[in-house]
């Protein structure tokens, strides 16, 4: 297959996406940095095994995260999720999410937001990124963080559960 | 319907993706299921938080030029097979594959020193701060030896068949090193690494006898690394040079008696 002499400059159209999935990926501006400079050369290249037609913008999300599994959560040494069928632990009551539902849709602040879901672990913060700011779909997702279509919703199950936790902590909800 | 089943579909239900009949059955089951209605709204309004409050960052101006550097490089590799880019990537890749490889089970120190030697690496790649371009690499290597301290009594120079064609400081756990390049007569690179500390152990097993010496050897990727230690220098070389012209590069570096610096 001839190698898309174009895709150096339409990866590029995806740099700030990808700076900012790699911010709230590493957690630190200086990781993303060289998180997104070894996605970027990793994509240069092997640019001859991109698929013309193919969703570039989601090779490019599964190069950093498979660079940042390779490297930089192994250097964190953050605790490796075990995914279940589906999560054990019941949900919230209904009164709560409700609670958390009316609540938080007027009083949540962007840097509480940034803060809990910092404190989530990696598998969990990138579902949500990749789910909820990215737009990905879920097979998108699955191809991204190399994981079955039902390990993405059930991780996306437990990640808001967890974050609705999260956040309640910070005292925005209940 | 069941919760389980409707909770297992509200995600496709969100975004739209389910057929006509389930998507009835999914809302028929939320009119009359607060706890799963409820469920719903609360990963919606979640979802929406996330995506309209969740604070973003832009790329820095830097990382951007840095990036469109890269990139300008990259497509003269796509036009003229430049080497230079693959290799240096290579070598980079061969770093971040190789050495959590054979640094595992290591304290810490070791961990971040890949770190360290990937990142200075890649960053030097992307910033073409080579200081290598001409023919005098006595001159650069001696200009870098004044810059980083290291002394290299056993440069090799290259020769016809293998030619030094890079040279570059690199700085690892704060102490600073040398980067050089080799490139054979088919443009295929080789990198080779020295820098000072004491954190990185050669492991026992692995090793490879090369004439006298006996570095450990690795292969991850398709490439072939060496690691030994030399006056007490870290050595590293990376390529993916057949076996035979590898391991000659290796001897003749470790056999290089000159020029002296």
């Amino acid at each position: 297959m001839a190698v898309p002499a174009n895709v150096p400059e339409l990866a590029l159209q995806h740099l700030d996406a990808l700076y900012n999935f790699a911010v709230h990926l590493s957690r630190n501006r200086s990781d993303a940095d060289d998180l997104v400079q070894e996605t970027y050369l990793r994509a240069f290249r092997f640019a001859h095994q991109f698929e013309p037609g193919t969703n570039l913008r989601a090779w490019l999300f599964q190069i950093l995260m498979n660079t940042f599994r390779t490297f930089y959560r192994h250097r964190a040494r953050e605790p490796v999720i075990l995914d279940q069928e589906w999560p054990e632990t019941p949900l919230a009551a209904a009164e709560t999410l409700k609670e958390w539902e009316v609540t938080a849709g007027a009083s949540l602040a962007g840097v509480d937001l940034e803060k809990a879901l910092a404190g989530l672990s990696s598998d969990f913060r990138s579902v949500l990124l990749l789910a909820d700011v990215e737009g990905f779909r879920l097979d998108e997702i699955a191809g991204v963080m190399d994981c079955p279509v039902g390990t993405v919703k059930s991780r996306l199950f437990r990640a808001r559960h967890l974050l609705r936790e999260a956040l309640r902590d910070y005292g925005r909800v209940g | 319907m069941e919760c389980r089943e409707a909770q297992d579909a509200l995600e496709e239900y969100r975004r739209e993706t389910l057929s006509d009949r389930a998507g009835a059955a999914i809302r028929a089951h939320l009119v009359q299921c607060d706890r799963c209605r409820t469920l719903h709204e609360a990963d919606t309004t979640l979802g929406a938080a996330l995506r309209l409050k969740l604070p973003r960052h832009a790329a820095p101006a830097a990382l951007r030029r840095q990036i469109l550097r890269g990139a300008r490089r990259g497509r003269r590799r796509f036009a003229l097979s430049n080497p230079w880019v693959s290799a240096a990537v290579a070598a980079g890749l061969t770093l971040v594959l190789v050495l959590p490889f054979l640094l595992r089970g290591r304290p810490d120190p070791l961990q971040a020193l890949a770190a360290e030697v990937i990142s200075e690496h890649v960053r030097s790649v992307l910033a073409e701060e080579t200081e290598g371009s001409g023919e005098n690499y006595k001159g650069v290597v001696q200009r870098l030896r004044a810059k980083t301290g290291v002394t290299l009594r056993w440069f090799y120079p290259g020769d016809p068949e293998i030619k030094l064609v890079y040279a570059r400081p690199v700085l690892v756990l704060g102490k600073k090193g040398l980067g050089l390049l080799y490139q054979d007569q088919s443009g295929r690179m080789a990198t080779y690494l020295v820098f000072p500390g004491e954190e990185v152990k050669v492991p026992a097993t692995g090793r490879v006898k090369v004439a006298d010496f006996n570095p450990y050897a690795g292969k991850a990727d398709g490439y072939s690394l060496l690691l030994w230690k030399q006056e007490g220098l870290n050595c590293v070389l990376i390529s993916d040079w057949d076996r035979d012209r590898f391991l000659q590069l290796f001897l003749n570096i470790r056999r290089a008696a000159g020029p002296s610096l």
